[in-house]
This record gives structure tokens, sequence and C-alpha cells, in this order.
């Protein structure tokens, strides 16, 4: 799945970047009453497992958030692991198949903008979760139908409905994290989040094959490709369950605590594009230039894998999946590295160089695929924790909604199109003209960085310091100076 | 950068150092010198260097052979039409001895039914041999260019019976004067001492005998013989003999999805010799017409290559024996093998009914594949413009370092 998630990405790896609550979540506790005296807390509230203070209800709680996305996750693959079978069964060239993976990323380009809104103003976050998780249940289902019964087209709206409520899925899954564990937790469990997302993803990779063979037992052809995706789809069942069992939990939180519903808090105005600085472009067009080179790459991998380097298909998959594999790994550790070191920009530079060198690897090279996907995958972990905050640390904390909802409008926006482009590359030219562009692609975000760094250094060079210059000359971050401070209150 | 820009020149002008001298191209003539011959028995060509003649001879009766052969005299090529018709050897004579010959003949097709779908035909006990003498064949010479001719080789009939409007063996045979890459898929390179033969089995359903009809999970193959004038008797250190060799390309982009390359070559091809040849075909072999890697097969050879050893009836009659008479079994002249075309789970070849193989003969040492000028140029972009912008960037970065540290102990010094 895209970094829709990014969010969490950047509340996890910046324990500077309170703006993640602004983001992500608030939640208004109910004021005392009018004498002043604290309302006695009854009913469900009163027992060990319905206060949210207490550990345990709020870790099944976590499970439920955890999982909430796990379908999601899993599922957005599915293309990537299956690729060479849907193209067989379903007589589709590498452009067509493409577009699975574009048709996810279309909606998504006006959804940034707006899911905040349907979470905070039309459904809530109870019945938003719900309704985006059986939207991509749905999608889901769609997309598996279109494959029983031998109609791509079929298969092609499924992703999109599919791509639908993935992203605003993501969002929703944010708002709950926000609302429950906000605090010293909120950077851990965005975390934990982030590494399941990938673990699903892995998950994935490694168990389509196996699946599809096991269904290829008692069904062939197309059909046994519609039946495995009807298999990966009780992973949306499985969420779609998470999402009712977290609203029936959050409502009983919100009844003991006596607490308004969370809401996202995404404020978007356009206008703000207009004050937003030089650098934050420049980090948009590395959001772009550098995600395009991982996930419509990771989407077409299988097959490269296949050919170039005679391996099946199992394995190709497994070679696919160490990316996001080191990644749930890796993430909350690297993240921790930037948060102490700080320097983002040296960072994301130090990433994209070797994201570069990994491509260099797969294209020029014969040696196994597992050393430069494993190294890429760590290199992806180091983007993402450096790369995100930056955004939290340049801009205002009232413009941050506007902010991040142009970065995942313009990624997806990039990956809707680049996905087909990729595909037309593959069948007019090849695999090593893919890795090419792919390259060229990493070469413009390395421009970019040193661009950022120009930039920045002709300024306060906030994105240069290292964490402890940040503390020691900026105490309150440059961008907003009553971050934490309104969020405390707010407390 | 500088190290980047010699490295462009450098195989820019390896590119250029490669390209082997163009030869003028003789009109392909079909059975020179027979009045009463109907079907292809001959279609020669020549290609006139400044050194030497190279002689592209080609044929569709009896078996299929295709011979590069290598000489210092004219075009002309003489047929004693009578004794090639009875098989007697060196039938073919040119105006002067040929200094190397080079080819290959396919006598029959295989038929074989692969209910364990394994691909390769190897061991299954269901296999027909169909042989190429079975069919009638017509020839078309092709409009030509300054440097590639070609002819268009069919089948009409089987067993003297037409065969259906669909059902056929289609053969593009082509002659080049120049360096170049087809047009066709799989985008072969070509040089002057070269060609190139396209097969195509379209539609290729015979009707043979009742068992053969029966067997639902067919697929085709060929015997093929591949010889050369290159005759060395066994040395202890010496390389000798036909080799195959399957040579790992990184660049793909001519053939999107294939990553090998296969050769059969002789000792002197090895050697970097003149007096040498070759086959080298990408293993793939499509299944569709659009040529497209998704639905493609492939072309497994059986790379034991026994040596051969008799001269059955059809390799008599074919333009192998015509030229090179009982040289053919000297030890280390020929070798025997078969390409299967199938693999695991592409459906048979009732899926698609259609099947291409493109391999190209030459003479000499095989072309070798480069990068193309635009990867070259992507290349060389990709590592010049980050790598400036970085040191000018470290360039600035430190200057304005430098400069702030200046004013701030200029600051200092004023404070004082």
């Amino acid at each position: 799945m895209v970094e829709s998630s990014v969010q969490s990405d950047a509340d996890d790896n910046s324990q500077q970047v309170p703006s993640v609550d602004v983001i992500s979540g608030t939640v208004e506790p109910h004021s005392n009453d009018a004498e002043g005296h604290e309302e006695e807390i009854s009913g469900c509230g009163a027992t060990y497992c319905c206060n949210p203070e207490w550990g345990p209800f709020r870790f099944i709680a976590l499970f439920f958030m955890c999982f909430l996305g796990f379908g999601s996750y899993f599922c957005f693959d599915t293309p990537g692991s299956l690729q060479d079978y849907i193209k067989d069964e379903m007589k589709v060239d590498t452009v067509q198949f493409a577009s699975l993976y574009s048709l996810y990323s279309w909606p998504n380009v006006v959804l940034c903008f707006i899911g905040g809104f349907l979470i905070d103003r039309v459904f809530g976050i109870r019945w938003g979760t719900i309704i985006f998780s059986t939207i991509v249940t749905g999608g889901q289902f769609v997309y598996a139908l279109g494959a029983l019964v031998n109609q791509f087209w079929l298969m092609q709206v499924g992703r999109f409905i599919f791509g639908i409520g993935g992203e605003s899925l993501a969002v929703a899954q944010n708002t709950y994290t926000v609302s429950w564990f906000k605090g010293k937790e909120l950077n851990t469990v965005f975390g934990l989040q982030l590494s399941m997302a990938r673990v699903g993803s892995t998950v994935n990779f490694l168990s389509m094959v196996p699946l599809y063979e096991w269904v290829q037992t008692f069904s062939e052809g197309y059909q046994a490709l519609g039946y495995s995706l009807l298999f990966a789809g009780i992973t949306c069942v499985f969420s779609l369950g998470c999402a009712l069992i977290l609203g029936v939990l959050d409502k009983k939180r919100s009844e003991a605590l006596h607490l308004d519903a969370a809401k996202s808090g995404e404020k978007i105005k356009l206008s703000d594009i207009l004050t937003f600085p030089a650098s934050f472009w420049l980090i948009s067009v590395i959001c772009v230039a550098y995600y395009v080179a991982i996930f419509p790459f990771i989407g077409l991998a299988k097959v490269f894998f296949m050919r170039k380097y005679d391996l099946d298909a199992t394995t190709a998959n497994s070679v696919s999946s160490v990316v996001y594999l080191i990644s749930a790994i890796a993430s909350p550790i690297l993240g921790n590295l930037v948060d102490r070191t700080g320097r983002n920009v040296t960072w994301v530079f130090m990433a994209v160089l070797v994201t570069l060198g990994c491509h260099a690897v797969l294209t020029f090279t014969f040696w196994s695929p597992f050393i430069p996907m494993s190294i890429l995958g760590l290199a992806y972990s180091l983007l993402a924790s450096a790369l995100w905050p930056m955004v939290a640390l340049i801009i205002p904390e009232h413009q941050l909604g506007t902010a991040y909802g142009i970065m995942q409008s313009v990624q997806n926006l990039g990956l809707a199109v680049i996905s087909i482009v990729a595909g037309l590359i593959v069948d007019t030219s090849g695999y090593m003209m893919l890795e090419m562009f792919y390259m060229i692609w990493l070469c413009i975000a390395l421009v970019a960085t040193i661009a950022i760094a120009l930039v920045d250094s002709g300024g306060d060079g906030y994105l240069l310091m290292s964490a402890a210059t940040r503390k020691r000359d900026f105490p309150h971050p440059p961008a907003d100076a009553k971050l934490n401070e309104a969020f405390d209150d707010k407390l | 950068m500088r190290g980047a820009v010699v490295v462009v020149v450098i195989l820019a002008a390896v590119v250029v150092v490669a390209a082997l001298p163009p030869r003028n191209l003789t009109d392909p003539e079909v059975n020179p010198g027979c009045e009463e011959c109907e079907e292809p028995w001959l279609v020669v060509t020549a290609g006139e260097g400044a050194n030497n003649t190279l002689h592209h001879l080609w044929g569709a009766k009896e078996t299929l052979s295709f011979l590069v052969v290598a000489g210092t005299g004219g075009p002309n090529v003489s047929v004693d039409w009578d004794a090639l018709r009875n098989g007697t050897n060196r039938s073919v004579t040119f105006q002067s001895q040929p200094s190397h010959v080079f080819g290959f003949v396919i006598p029959s097709l295989i038929l074989y039914n692969d209910p364990k779908d394994k691909g390769a035909f190897k061991d299954q006990n269901e296999s027909l041999r169909v042989p190429v003498s079975d069919f009638t064949w017509s020839a078309e010479v092709l409009p030509r260019s300054p440097h590639q001719v070609a002819v268009k080789l069919q089948t009409t009939h089987f067993q003297d019976t037409p065969l259906p409007n669909k059902t056929r063996i289609l053969m593009q045979v082509s002659a080049y004067g120049e360096d170049g890459r087809s047009s066709v898929l799989p985008h072969l390179l070509y040089t002057p001492n070269s060609a190139q033969l396209d097969l195509i089995l379209d539609h290729f359903k015979l009707n043979l005998t009742e068992e053969a009809n029966s067997w639902n999970k067919t697929r085709w193959g060929m015997d093929v013989v591949v010889f050369s004038s290159e005759h060395k008797a066994e040395e202890e250190d010496g390389d000798f003999g036909l080799k195959f060799h399957t040579q790992k390309s990184l660049d793909d982009e001519h053939t999107p999805g294939v990553f090998n390359l296969d050769q059969l070559t002789s000792a002197g091809a090895r050697a970097g010799d003149e007096a040498g040849g070759y086959l080298q075909w990408r293993p793939v072999s499509y299944l569709t017409s659009d040529r497209d890697i998704s639905e493609a097969t492939i072309p497994n050879l059986n790379t034991s290559l026994p040596a051969l050893v008799n001269l059955t009836e059809p390799l008599r009659k074919s333009l192998a024996y015509a030229v090179m008479g009982d040289n053919l079994t000297l030890s280390g002249a020929a070798v025997t093998s078969i390409i299967s075309f199938g693999q695991y789970k592409d459906g048979y070849y009732e899926a698609e009914n259609y099947t291409t193989w493109t391999v190209a003969i030459g003479e000499g040492e095989p072309p070798k594949e480069t990068f193309s000028t635009l990867v070259v140029v992507v290349i060389s972009l990709g590592v010049v413009l980050p790598g400036a912008m970085f040191l000018v960037g470290c360039m600035v970065l430190a200057v304005r370092r430098w400069r702030r540290h200046s004013s701030s102990d200029s600051i200092l010094i004023t404070a004082e």
C-alpha cells in the first residue's frame, strides 16, 4: 500500500513533531462539572476491562487497530504476487496488468483531501471506519469476481473500489490511534502499526503462490485465480470484523470517559498552498520521484526476478517480500536513529543514493537479488523516517493537513501515471529500460534533495541541523512555536 | 565526471570499431540453371566483399538446408541438377574452392505427446517423425533493399495433399550486406557475414497416424544436423568441434523479458577466426503473431550434441551433402540435435496453434550484444548531472558555512 499512512511514519519517528496529533486526531475531553469536581466514572468505565486507562482494555483495542488495515495491506499487492498468473490467465499485457495498481491510486488523488472531512463531518470515526473497511472488502471481492468470470474490466473496477476505501481507511486508523494512545505511547503504537502494515505486505508475497497452487488442486485457469483472490479477501473480512469490534470498544470507552468522538483534525485549506516554502515542493518532488521507484517496481518485480534470475514463482515473491520484511523490523529502529540525530536531509540523501545503488545492482549485475532488495528495504525505511517529518518541520501546524494532503495527492497521481508507463516500458523495451527509468526518477529525487540542502542552508538550516543543535537553537520548531503547548492544553 | 565521459567515448568507439565491412548482395536465384524444377531445391545469393565472397545457400526440398559458404571466387554457383536430385555428393560447386562451410539441416519434424508437461522432447514415448520430404514447398523472392535480400518459403502440400489455407510452415530467410538489427522480434543482430531464418509453425495440425491423431497434449520439435568444414582431429589441448553456449545478457531492451543468448559455434568462431561458423538465437519462441513475451515458450536444444555417424537418405539429398559430400562424417564436422518447442504450463501447441523460432547463421565470430546508444546516454546523464550538482552543492554549502563562520568571528571581535 502506498505511503498514505506516512502520517503514521511521521508520528512514529519524531518525538519533536507533536503536529502528528493535529494531523491525525484530536480528542476533546468532557469538561469538569459546573462546580469543578471531577465526575465519577460509573458504569462500564468503572470495571477493569472498560477503563481506557487500564492496560488490557487499550491493548485489546490496539490489537484490533493494528489489524484494521491488515487486509488492505495484504490485498494491495495481490496483483504483484500473482502477476504472471494474472497475465497468463486473463490474457493481458503488462500495461493492462499495471492498471490494477494505477486504478488504486487514481481515486486517492482526490480522496487525500476529503478523507478527514468524511470522518469528521459526515460519517464519524466509527461508522467511517466500518464504511471504508466495507468498501475495501467489497472492492477485493469485485476484483476476485472479475477473475472468476474472466472479465478483466471487472477486476479493474474492483481495484478502483478497493482504492477508494484503502487510503481513507488509513486515515481512520490514524484517527483511532491518536484518540486512544496520545502521549508517550503514541509513537510506539504508530511504529507498531507501520510494522504491521509491512508484515501484511510481506505475508501476501510469501503466501499467495502457495495458496494459488493449493487452489489449483480443485480448480484451474482464471477460476483458480478468482478463488485465490477470494481467499485473500478473507483478510479484508477479518479487518472489517476488527472495524466493527473497534467501533463497539470505542463507543464503550467514549461512554465510560464521557468523551466526544475522535476527529481526524484534518483541516484542508487549498489557499495555503500559496504560502508553502520551496522546500515543501522539493519534498513533494522527492515523494513522487522516490516512491515510483519502489511501489511500481515491487508490483512488476516478480516476473523480472523470474526471467532475469531464473527463479521460480515462490522464490521470486520471496525476493519481493524482503523489502517489506526488512522495513517492518527496521522502520522503528531507523526512525529512532533519525529522531536522535536529526539531519533529515542528509539521511534522505543517503537513502536515495543507496536506493539508486540497489537499482544499479539489479540492472547491471546478476548478483543474487536478495542482496540489493534487503538493502533497498533499509533505504526505504530510512527515507520514510527522514522525509515525512520534514514537512512538519517547515509547515505551520494549521497548514499540515493541507500539506500532507497535497503530498499524498501528488504521490498518488505520480503512482497512477507511472504504473502505466512502467507497464508500457516493460512490454516495449524490456526490464533493463524499466530499471533505467526508475534510476532516472531516483536521480531526480537526488537532485531535489541537493536542492533542499541548498535552499535550507540559505535559510535557517533547520532541516540540515542535528537534533542537538535544533534543541539548542530552536526550542520550538521555527514553523510553529506553539505546537506542543496547544496540544497539552487540550489534555 | 571526466571518468564517465571517458567511458561513453570508449563505448561509442567499441560500437563503431566492431562493424564489419559491408557486402554487395546479389539478387536471390531460385533453382539457378534448372528449367524443370518446380520446388525450391536451391536458393542462392551471395555477398561480395573486398576480400572474399560469402554464399548463402537455402533449400527446402528433401530437407531444409541453410548454409554459409566463404570463398575467394565470384558469386556464381554451379549445380549438377541430376546429381543433386540423386543425392550425389558435391553436386554444388563454386568458382573457387570454398575456404569455409557452415550450416544446418532439418531433415524431419517431430510430433510428441507430452502428458507430463515436461516441455522439452526427452524420453517421451509417444512421438512421430514427419520427414520434411513429405512436404511440398513454394519459394517467393521478396522485394530487396540495398543491404538485405529475402526469400519466403512456405509449405503448400503434405503428402501430395494440399494443406488447408491456414496450415503451414512459413519461413523467411534473409541475407544481409551490412551490420544491423532485425526489425522483427527477437531483434537479432545481423552482420554482412550472416543470414537469419524466421520459422513459423502456423496452425500446424496434420492428419497423421490414428495414434498420433489421438494425442491431445502435443508439441512440435525438429531434428537438426549442424555442420562445418572444420574437422580437426582430437588434440590434447585443442578446442575443436561444435559446442553450445548460453550467455547471460543484461540488456533485454531488444527482446523484452529475455536475458539469455544461445549460441552454437565452431572452433574457428570461438577462436575469433574469420573461418568459423555460428548459430545464434534467443531462447524464446513466440506463440502469437504479436510476438509478446507474455505468450511465449522456449525452444529447447538438446545440448549433448552427439556426432553425426551415418548419412541417412534425407541427408544425402540435402545441400549439406551437395556441398561437403562425405566430409560431413569426418570427426568434429557435424553434430546432431533436437530442438523442441515447449515449457511447463504453456498450454501445449494447441493453446495458440502458433510457434516461432528465429536463428541467425553466420561466418566468423558471432556478433556481440552491447548496450544501445540510448542506454549509454541515459547512464552518462544519470551519473554526470547528479554528480555535478552534488559537487556544486557541496561547494555552495562549504562557502556559506565559511561565510557564516567568518561573520560570527567578526561579531565576536567587534563585541570584544
